[in-house]
C-alpha cells in the first residue's frame, strides 16, 4: 500500500497508509490529511490512486502544490516524491509494509510565507530555464565551470578527465567519476569511480534516481539538478 | 629507457599474461596500456587488474567506454555487440572504477600515445588506409603518434617533402627528419594474419622501435570463452589472427 508521511519543519506528525482510490488534503476537518495551517486551503489538493499509479491534484489551491520544488497541477508520483504544501511535507513511497496506526496531530501551526515565496520564486525560476533549453539540466554551484548544462542526450559523463562532459574537480576523484543516463522513468545518476566521491544532497550515492532540485556533489564541484517536465 | 605500449588486450588474459611474460624477458622500464582492455574476450575483470599492475599509464578504448556504459553499441559490429552485452553484465564495479580512470590520450616526451587516432580521439575514428594514415598527420606535431584500435600494426612515416610512406621492415630506427604514425598491434585479438599477440617496443635512447610477437595459449581462451558463451566467430577468428 502507497505511503504518505506527513512533516511539519522535518519532524514526522503523521504516517497515512490507506487503501482508499482516493485521499483529500487540506486545512478543514473533513478532509483525509487535515493540514491545519492558514497557508493551506480548505480543500487543498487530492492524490487518486489508481492501478499502477498515483496522481496529486491541485484544486485550484492559493498558496499551490508543490512536487520536488516543482510548482504543479496534476502530477504523477514516483516513489520518494516529496510533495510540499504550505510548511509541511508529504513523502510519498509507493509501497509500504508499515501497519502502525497513524500519530494524532498536536496544536494548530502558525502560518509562514517565506517558505512559499521561496518555493514559488525558485519553480518560475526552473520552468524558465528549462523552457529556454527546451530540456532537463544542470545548473553550475560551487566549483563548476558554467552556469547551465543542458542534458539534451543519452549519457553525460562527469569527472576530471578530458573525455568527460561536465568537469569536476577533487581530491583522488576518478576521470569518469559519475554519469546521468535517461532512462525511461527519468535521469539516473550512476558513481562509477572511486566509492564516497558522488552525494546526492548531503548523502553519499552509488545510483540515484534524480528529482527536481536535487544537490549533486562530485568531489569539490556542486550541480543542481532542474528537471524538464514539460 | 626501454618502453612497451600494448593495446587492444579485449579481456584474452591467455595473451596478455604471455606479453606481461615477455615484458620481464625484455626487461622493459615502463609499460603503457593504449586501450580497449574489455570486451570479445572472456576474462574481463583478470584483464583490468592485470593491467593496473603492469601498465603506467592506462588509455581508454571505445570498448572499456562502452562497458562503462557511456556509448550506444549500435555501431559495433553484431559480434562486437553481443560480447558487450555479456560484457556489461559481467564486469565487477571494482573494473568500473578502475576503467573510470582511464585517460583519453598522454604525451611521453615527443611521443603521443592515443587509442583510436590523433584526430578527435574521443570520436574513436579508424585508421585503416594511406589515405586515414595522411589525415592523421595534421592531428599531432610530436615525433611519433601511436595508436591501437584496428590491431593490425603497421609503421607509417612523414618525410620533410610531405611525402607519406609505409614501412616494411617491422623495427625502425626513428630520424629526426620524420615524424612517425604506428600501429602497435593487438595483444588478444590479432587481425593481421598472425594469431600471436603484438606489441611495440620503443628503446628512447637508440631510438628505435619494434613490433614483438608472442606465442600463447589461443586453445585456452578458445575454451574459456566457449564456457561463458560467446560468438563462434570471435572464438574461431583467435586462431587465424583475422
Amino acid at each position: 500500500m502507497p505511503e504518505l508521511i506527513v512533516k511539519f519543519e522535518d519532524k514526522i506528525i503523521e504516517k497515512f497508509i490507506t487503501e482508499k482510490k482516493r485521499v483529500t488534503i487540506g486545512r478543514t476537518p473533513d478532509n483525509d490529511i487535515v493540514l491545519d495551517n492558514r497557508g493551506v486551503s480548505r480543500r487543498h489538493a487530492q492524490i487518486e490512486f489508481g492501478e499502477n499509479q498515483a496522481v496529486i491534484i491541485d484544486n485550484e489551491s492559493l498558496n499551490g502544490t508543490f512536487v520536488n520544488s516543482r510548482r504543479v497541477s496534476e502530477e504523477v508520483l514516483k516513489d520518494n516524491d516529496v510533495i510540499t504544501i504550505g510548511k509541511f511535507t508529504l513523502h510519498f513511497h509507493q509501497a509500504s509494509e508499515r501497519t502502525s496506526a497513524p500519530f494524532d496531530m498536536n496544536g494548530t501551526m502558525v502560518l509562514h510565507t517565506k517558505k512559499q515565496r521561496e518555493l514559488v520564486a525558485k519553480d518560475q525560476r526552473s520552468r524558465q530555464l528549462t523552457s529556454r533549453t527546451g530540456s532537463s539540466l544542470l545548473l553550475g554551484e560551487a566549483g563548476a565551470d558554467f552556469e547551465q548544462f543542458p542534458i539534451d542526450r543519452n549519457v553525460i559523463t562527469i569527472g576530471k578527465s578530458s573525455l568527460a562532459n561536465v568537469k569536476a574537480k577533487g581530491f583522488m576523484l576518478s576521470g569518469i567519476q559519475a554519469k546521468i543516463v535517461n532512462e525511461p522513468e527519468g535521469f539516473w545518476l550512476v558513481n562509477l569511480g572511486r566509492k564516497g566521491k558522488t552525494k546526492i544532497n548531503g548523502e553519499y550515492v552509488e545510483r540515484h534516481l534524480l528529482r527536481n532540485d536535487d544537490i549533486i556533489q562530485i568531489g569539490k564541484t556542486v550541480y543542481r539538478f532542474i528537471e524538464n517536465r514539460s | 629507457m626501454k618502453y612497451g605500449f600494448f593495446s587492444d588486450v579485449h579481456a584474452n588474459l591467455e595473451a596478455l599474461k604471455a606479453c606481461v611474460i615477455d615484458f620481464r624477458s625484455e626487461k622493459l622500464d615502463k609499460a603503457f596500456f593504449l586501450g580497449d582492455a574489455v570486451g570479445y574476450g572472456p576474462s574481463p575483470d583478470e584483464c583490468v587488474k592485470l593491467i593496473k599492475e603492469v601498465a603506467a599509464v592506462k588509455l581508454m578504448g571505445n570498448h572499456d567506454y562502452a562497458a562503462l556504459g557511456l556509448m550506444e553499441t549500435e555501431f559495433f559490429n553484431q559480434y562486437a555487440a553481443e560480447s558487450m552485452g555479456w560484457t556489461k553484465n559481467s564486469i565487477s564495479r571494482k573494473t568500473i572504477e578502475i576503467m573510470s580512470n582511464f585517460e583519453l590520450k598522454y604525451e611521453l616526451d615527443d611521443v603521443l600515445l592515443v587509442h583510436s587516432s590523433p584526430k578527435e580521439p574521443e570520436l574513436w575514428h579508424y585508421i585503416l588506409d594511406m589515405d586515414d594514415a595522411k589525415e592523421s598527420f595534421d592531428y599531432f606535431t610530436h615525433r611519433m603518434c601511436l595508436v591501437g584500435h584496428t590491431h593490425r600494426p603497421f609503421v607509417v612515416c612523414k618525410e620533410k617533402s610531405g611525402e607519406v610512406l609505409l614501412a616494411k621492415q617491422t623495427e625502425e630506427t626513428l630520424s629526426d627528419d620524420r615524424q612517425y604514425l604506428v600501429n602497435i598491434g593487438s595483444v588478444g585479438q590479432p587481425r593481421d594474419g598472425d594469431p600471436r599477440s603484438c606489441y611495440l617496443i620503443f628503446d628512447s635512447q637508440a631510438r628505435v622501435i619494434k613490433h614483438k610477437r608472442v606465442a600463447y595459449n589461443v586453445k585456452a581462451t578458445q575454451n574459456d570463452m566457449a564456457r561463458v558463451g560467446l560468438p563462434d566467430y570471435l572464438i574461431e577468428r583467435l586462431a587465424t589472427g583475422r
